[in-house]
């Protein structure tokens, strides 16, 4: 045995997967090198026969004490150990946490759908305090995305900045309506009756001036 | 302790106390409160607080026997425990620890980098030598060598990978035995390799 194969049968020999054989060739090389000895000695004797650390006197008393102190309540002290063994923690364990968040989230997705349909299908007629006005006021839709995304952080206590939360909610709507709006249909030319004059006169339809929508 | 619980399994007992039996949660104690001082001490190296850990980990113990899932031994779940309230007693005392090391390093400079010190101590003295590690190294160190727990239950302990922990311990080694040759040679008898 070569002292240069000591350090990784050293280390083989404290993760305690050396054979006996080798362990003990690696003993014998030790007693005659003293470089070996020099360089491993000590290490190997503090972590091979560790000195035993004495329990302080009255430890268990004051541990005895605090325990029969316990905050806890008897009942549920004596509910613990027996779920302890029992299944479905885990479940709990991970569903818990995201309970909330979860319905806070399908309430706010819910509400934002509703709202915006309520929005979009509402009669056409101009508010009271829109009337006179020559263009309708553009239209502020709080899409179910930005209501999803707001409870999601609201329910995480992000710390997430408002402007950020818009944007992120905004990017998400344009991606989703990209991906699957339909094209635009052509517009339907319209056919007048034939005038008097026997002329036939094709006449765009009129289009009516529909209010921009700022989806949010 | 009483005698009806000498032959009882760790498991057998936390059943005993979900029934409602104290004098099983005694005899738990009984059986570990050594190992469990024993590493408090060792990571701490400090007798109070490692009194005060030892206290805290079996009442938090029997407070939350709810959480054993009984998968792994009852020992190491409590020696879990203690590693991480002796850890986290390290990280609240870290600037005392900061301003040890450097009146360390200040004391190996000042030796010229080799400890020349007639009474420097000798492989006995673990509070000296694992004073020096940092609490990591510390930690693989107790928990492998000292209490033997196996290093998948030491990556559970630690929350980390099990190459993490084989890395953490051969540099722990490696330290150790840097800190260990600096100094003079202890001869102390026939080595002892073979087990």
């Amino acid at each position: 045995m070569e002292c240069r194969e000591i350090e990784w049968l050293i280390d083989a020999y404290l993760d305690r997967t050396l054979s006996r054989r080798v362990a003990g060739e690696l003993g014998a090389h030790l007693e005659s090198c003293s470089v070996c000895r020099k360089t491993y000695g000590p290490m190997l004797r503090l972590l091979s026969s560790p000195e035993p650390i004495a329990v302080p006197d009255g430890l268990r008393d004051r541990i005895a004490a605090a325990v029969s102190e316990s905050t806890l309540a008897p009942a549920a002290r004596r509910e613990h150990p027996k779920a302890a063994v029992g299944a479905g923690r885990g479940i709990r364990r991970i569903a818990m946490p995201w309970a909330g968040a979860i319905a806070a989230s399908v309430a706010f997705f819910a509400m934002g759908w509703l709202g915006s349909r309520w929005w979009v299908n509402r009669p056409t007629e101009l508010h009271p305090f829109d009337r006179g006005r020559e263009h309708p006021p553009a239209r502020v839709v709080l899409s179910p995305w930005a209501m999803s995304n707001l409870a999601q952080a609201m329910a995480s206590h992000a710390s997430a900045s408002p402007i950020a939360l818009v944007a992120q909610a905004a990017t998400s709507e344009w991606l989703v309506e990209s991906l699957f709006r339909p094209p635009p249909a052509l517009p339907a030319r319209a056919t007048t009756a034939p005038a008097a004059s026997g002329v036939e006169a094709d006449v765009e339809p009129a289009v009516p001036i529909l209010p921009p929508v700022i989806r949010l | 302790m009483p005698k009806s619980h000498d032959n009882l399994t760790d498991a057998d007992l936390v059943r005993a106390v979900g029934s409602g039996d104290r004098d099983a949660y005694a005899a738990l104690v009984d059986r570990h409160l050594q190992s469990v001082h024993a590493v408090a001490m060792r990571i701490t190296c400090d007798a109070a607080a490692a009194q005060d850990i030892s206290q805290d980990v079996f009442v938090r113990a029997y407070e939350r026997l709810y959480l054993y899932d009984g998968n792994h031994p009852f020992r190491n779940w409590l020696l879990k425990i203690a590693t991480n309230l002796s850890l986290n007693h390290l990280r609240s005392r870290q600037r005392e620890r900061i301003l040890h090391l450097r009146a360390a390093e200040a004391r190996e400079d000042s030796a010229g980098g080799r400890r020349e010190d007639p009474d420097i101590p000798g492989p006995q003295e673990w509070k000296h030598w694992l004073g020096q590690l940092d609490e990591t190294q510390r930690t693989v160190i107790v928990l492998f060598h000292f209490h033997e727990m196996p290093y998948t239950e030491i990556a559970d302990v630690l929350d980390v990978p099990l190459n993490t922990v084989r890395t953490h311990l051969h540099r722990a080694r490696k330290r150790l035995r840097e800190l260990m040759t600096a100094g003079p040679m202890r001869e102390n008898g026939k080595w002892n390799v073979a087990r």
